[in-house]
């Protein structure tokens, strides 16, 4: 369907309508013939205020220009109403535009008057704007600019994202080029950057990096710029998009510091395990010459014991009473030096876990009753008097019975050299509920409380009055307390200077009818 | 000093320490027992092949050849079920023990706990033990 026309007169202040074609009768709803002959100001819309006043404002001042200057004129797009094929009436936008007719001489005769349907146009218009509108806010909100950048005069034009990403005003931006954008890369990645603008532009391809920048006024951002070749008339030129990555750089960082810190980490739980690992070995070394050492002390001291014992025992004939007693001396000493070979070695076996208990049931007054006698001949040596005292009743407890006899002979010795001579000490063993109490109190020299803590403390000694006398290795009371430690008990004490020492060793019980079975057994 | 005759009993001792092994011969002779000695296993192995004795004093820790070794070589359960075994051993390790127990060993002593008379008590009472069968 061609456009609806009307041509009126030019020299006619009224405009009156000359020619109207079939397009234009549909358009306005009115016949030919009722329009020909009228004023055009009488049948257009112009009639509408709405029209008069917006989209036809002037409209008779832009109608002489026209016809004064022979250029046209075109009114905005307006909205109007037309009945289609169908009898309906649709909404559509309308744009008209006024043509100048010349005659021979060249002057403005007439003018026609074109009006096209521009509703499709006005929408097409429209999206594109919202798209673009949308384009834009997606571009600003996610901080991405764009970029066109032409090789040959290496001018790179920035849209106002980019503007305000790289802080330039419409000034510096007119004349920004590659040079200044390279300036402003930080060095460490320039050479980078370089490099690959430069096999962009040599092999047309894809252009895309990360980099630091340094912006006009000093502060850096992380970017991602990517670009594309596009050869415009002739002319090689990239177009592309910058995206301000400081956000997500600095989120990186974060990151990149997280799993520094946790690799630290794991580096120092590996160092002190390592460390440890070492510590271990260094103590297992120290363990392992302990054991050897004493074991090698041990054949020299058993040879001691032998020959001495062969001259004591009357092997190699007999000997004066007198030369016997010095004889007995260093027997003893010997067999002291024996014991603390022993102890050492048990202690080292406790410190490896190489001291594995294996416990019976046993009655405690029988293992008391066996340590006591054991003792005799040092406590006649002291001049000290032992009573002990145990229930009329099995006191039965789970116990490896050498060890717990070291561990209660330890005690008692202890008793025994920190009591000056002719005192007294009480063995006393006891049950209570679940468990049984076994004391050993003497009538000592006493231990300060400062030193209680160190009492159990392996190779610690304490000082007292009788403490040179005494001797010992320091292992003894350490060795007691860990025998009692694996059976499960707990050893106390309670001391009074001047006034005696009480150690009181707690173990669990086990049953009576077990004891009784082991018992009538044996 | 444990005097007593028993001309019968013999002992073979397998000892590496010059002192001890000394000591040991004094002390059985000074006791009337009779004796051979031996400084390591693979002496010992060559002394049994004329000689069977009635107990072996046994070192577990030698050079040449050991007591567990020698134990193993010797297999005296089935070569010579009646030959009692005493070892004993500075080093009270319980798994070397077990070991020699396994291979036939009779009795264990730690060597600093024996004073003469204990070591004669000991070799008599061995000696009158009874060798379980099997």
């Amino acid at each position: 369907m061609p456009d609806p026309c009307l041509l009126f007169d030019a020299s006619d202040p009224a405009h009156t309508i000359l020619e109207v074609n079939k397009a234009r009768e549909a358009f306005l709803h009115v016949p030919r013939e009722e329009l020909i002959g009228k004023s055009l100001f009488s049948v257009i819309p112009y009639t509408d205020e709405h029209f008069r006043n917006t989209v036809a404002k002037n409209l008779d001042t832009h109608l002489q220009h026209v016809i004064r200057t022979g250029r046209s004129y075109q009114l905005d797009p307006y909205n109007s109403t037309v009945v289609g094929v169908d009898g309906v009436r649709h909404s559509v936008y309308m744009q008209t535009t006024y043509k100048p007719m010349r005659d021979a001489s060249g002057t403005v005769r007439y003018v026609l008057s074109i009006t096209h349907d521009v509703t499709d146009e006005l929408h097409a218009a429209s999206q594109a704007k919202t798209i673009e509108g949308r384009l834009s806010a997606a571009l600003k909100i996610g901080n991405v600019g764009s970029w066109v950048f032409d090789v040959a005069t290496g001018r790179i034009a920035g849209d106002k994202n980019l503007l305000r990403m790289f802080k330039m005003t419409k000034k510096s931006a007119a004349t920004y080029n590659l040079d200044e954008f390279l300036e402003s890369v930080h060095p460490d990645d320039r050479a980078r950057v370089t490099t690959s603008v430069q096999r962009a532009v040599g092999q047309r391809s894809l252009f895309e990096e990360e980099c630091r920048v340094t912006l006009g006024d000093g502060s850096q951002r992380w970017i991602l710029t990517r670009g594309e070749p596009d050869t415009n008339e002739g002319n090689l030129q990239f177009a592309g998009v910058v995206v301000d990555l400081t956000k997500q750089q600095d989120l990186r960082a974060q990151v990149e510091l997280a799993r520094q810190r946790d690799r630290m980490n794991r580096r120092a739980a590996r160092n002190l395990q390592q460390r440890n690992e070492e510590l271990e070995a260094i103590s297992r070394s120290k363990d392992e010459f302990v054991a050897l050492a004493s074991h090698q002390l041990r054949t020299p001291a058993t040879a001691v014991k032998q020959y001495l014992g062969m001259v004591l025992q009357g092997y190699v004939g007999g000997i004066t009473k007198d030369q016997a007693d010095v004889l007995t001396h260093a027997f003893d000493s010997n067999e002291r030096q024996i014991q603390i070979i022993n102890q050492i070695l048990s202690a080292a076996r406790v410190d490896t876990g190489k001291l594995v208990i294996s416990p019976n049931v046993v009655d405690l007054r029988a293992l008391m009753r066996s340590v006591t006698k054991d003792m005799e001949g040092e406590l006649q040596r002291h001049h000290h008097t032992l009573t002990l005292h145990v229930p009329p009743y099995p006191v039965p407890v789970a116990a490896d019975n050498s060890y717990l006899h070291i561990a209660v002979e330890n005690i008692l010795h202890n008793a025994i050299v920190y009591t000056p001579p002719k005192g007294r000490i009480m063995v006393a063993l006891k049950r209570r509920g679940q468990s049984c109490q076994l004391s050993i109190m003497d009538t000592g020299v006493g231990i300060k409380k400062q030193d209680l803590s160190k009492l159990f403390v392996k190779f610690s000694r304490i000082h007292n009055p009788l403490s040179v006398e005494a001797g010992g290795s320091g292992i003894g009371l350490y060795l007691a307390a860990e025998i009692v430690r694996l059976h499960g008990g707990t050893i106390d004490v309670r001391s009074q200077i001047g006034r005696g020492t009480t150690f009181a060793i707690s173990l669990p019980m086990v049953n009576d009818i077990a004891v009784a079975g082991i018992s009538g057994k044996s | 000093m444990v005097n007593m005759s028993d001309k019968n009993l013999q002992v073979l001792i397998v000892e590496d320490e010059q002192l001890l092994n000394e000591a040991y011969a004094r002390v059985l002779t000074a006791a009337h027992i009779a004796l051979q000695r031996a400084y390591n296993g693979k002496e010992a192995l060559e002394l049994l092949k004329k000689h069977k004795p009635d107990i072996i004093l046994l070192d577990l820790r030698m050079p040449v050849m050991d007591g567990i070794e020698f134990l193993k070589k010797l297999k005296p359960k089935e070569t010579c079920p009646t030959v009692k075994i005493i070892v004993f051993s500075n080093y009270d390790d319980q798994r070397e023990i077990d070991e020699a127990f396994s291979l036939g060993a009779m009795h264990y002593m730690l060597k600093a706990w024996a004073t003469p008379d204990e070591l004669v008590k000991l070799i008599r009472e061995v000696d009158s033990t009874v060798q379980p069968v099997g």
